[in-house]
């Protein structure tokens, strides 16, 4: 995804209902929606209700007059616009704020959707080089947390490493990832 | 919360790992909406993450995370760390085969019988700055230490070098690059040393010239692992 500045003409450009400026805004936004939501509830189609909700209203607000006061602060716009969202949700169905970690471990999606498929197989090649370096230990670290499931704290323990291990190998692979990523979409431009 | 914030809490981490909640979730969630770099940075987790678990899903049977006592000692029925051992021991015996000692029978007695040791992961060397691990390991017995080998080409082998609370170097033995692709696993009986703030230098060796050892080849320090051992009785 392109990066582009959240600014007065991008809000205009919005407003405007430019077909490419919506499609970068709901690009860029849905995935970090869906991440949030899915920390705190679990029901998918409760999910995809409160992201096309948030949606929703983010457009009535940046299409009403002076509706957007602080163009730059877009993203806060949007994630209040969330958190309002989801006040709702919890009051509407009488709990409280889902804050336990068993949920929050939710946040990455199991089930491959459309778009992850379609690029999957570049990047596929890019992960097996990564995972390729790295020592069998944390490949199987990675195994049992990302693929399993498994308690993080027992694996950890059954591994003999703490949680900051864990933590700094998924840094390190991510960063692996990232630089094999540039490198390789460099060479091709 | 601002990015740098975000990088010295590794927020980004912490959010994939779902270990974030409350309060430090939401100042995460309110950087993140306002953050590209952090966005770019979470998108690359993500996707590494969910291409990361078919790539796992296809690769062999993961070796078994709770290994049984016996499994761990026929591991340790590697030449390279068993040979040395146990030719020390025979010559042990062998002297003296005509004086009965105590502590030499207990020696002997557990070398030959699995037992389960305590293992200490020393990893991740400068991640963190230097850390101090601790491992209990009892008088006239042993402990494991898995050593992660620093992963950086072009030396012909490694050295690893044990030190004790004194400074004196009391173990030292060199590892060929293959067997430091993994993690290296060292039986340390623990009479070799002593009760205290012990180091394992593991230092990297070049060619010398003509790609010879030992003729001008050069050693750097990779790592410098601290553990505090302690001895029970």
């Amino acid at each position: 995804m392109n990066f582009e500045a959240f600014d007065g003409s991008y809000v205009s450009r919005l407003r405007a209902g430019d077909a490419s400026t919506e499609q970068h805004f709901i690009g860029y936004f849905t995935e970090l929606i869906t991440l949030k939501l899915r920390s705190r509830l679990r029901a998918p189609e409760v999910i995809e209700d409160l992201k096309q909700e948030t949606f929703s209203r983010a457009f009535a607000l940046i299409r009403s007059e002076g509706g957007v006061r602080n163009p730059e602060r877009l993203g806060p716009l949007v994630n209040s616009i969330c958190n309002n969202v989801l006040m709702e949700q919890y009051r509407a169905s009488g709990k409280v704020e889902a804050l336990d970690e068993t949920a929050a471990e939710q946040i990455t999606e199991t089930r491959p959707d459309a778009l992850s498929m379609a690029i999957s197989h570049d990047t596929r090649d890019l992960v097996r080089e990564v995972l390729a370096k790295l020592k069998r230990r944390d490949r199987d670290l990675l195994r049992a947390v990302f693929l399993e499931e498994r308690d993080k704290d027992r694996v950890c323990d059954e591994m003999g490493v703490d949680r900051e291990y864990l933590r700094v190998l998924l840094h390190r692979a991510k960063g692996a990832f990232r630089e094999l990523y540039s490198r390789r979409t460099g060479e091709r431009h | 919360m601002n990015h740098q914030d975000a990088l010295q809490e590794m927020a980004v981490e912490r959010y994939l790992l779902g270990e974030l909640s409350g309060e430090a979730m939401d100042r995460f969630e309110e950087h993140l909406f306002d953050c590209p770099l952090c966005v770019a940075d979470l998108r690359a987790g993500t996707t590494f993450i969910n291409a990361a678990r078919g790539e796992l899903r296809g690769v062999g049977e993961p070796e078994s995370v709770r290994e049984s006592s016996f499994e761990w000692v026929s591991r340790l029925f590697r030449p390279s760390f068993l040979a040395p051992a146990l030719a020390a021991c025979l010559l042990v015996i062998g002297v003296e085969s005509f004086i009965l000692l105590p502590g030499l029978r207990r020696e002997v007695a557990q070398v030959e019988t699995p037992s389960v040791l305590n293992n200490l992961v020393l990893a991740n060397a400068g991640a963190r700055g230097d850390v101090t691990v601790e491992i209990a390991a009892p008088l006239h017995g042993a402990f494991l230490l898995s050593v992660d080998i620093p992963g950086r080409s072009g030396f012909s082998s490694y050295l690893l070098s044990l030190y004790s609370p004194l400074g004196a170097m009391v173990w030292q033995t060199k590892i060929l690059p293959q067997q430091a692709s993994d993690t290296v696993l060292i039986h340390v009986p623990t009479d070799i040393t002593k009760a205290g703030l012990n180091t394992l230098l593991v230092q990297g060796l070049s060619s010398g010239l003509s790609g010879v050892e030992g003729s001008g080849g050069k050693l750097e320090d990779l790592a410098r692992y601290k553990f505090q051992l302690n001895v029970s009785k």
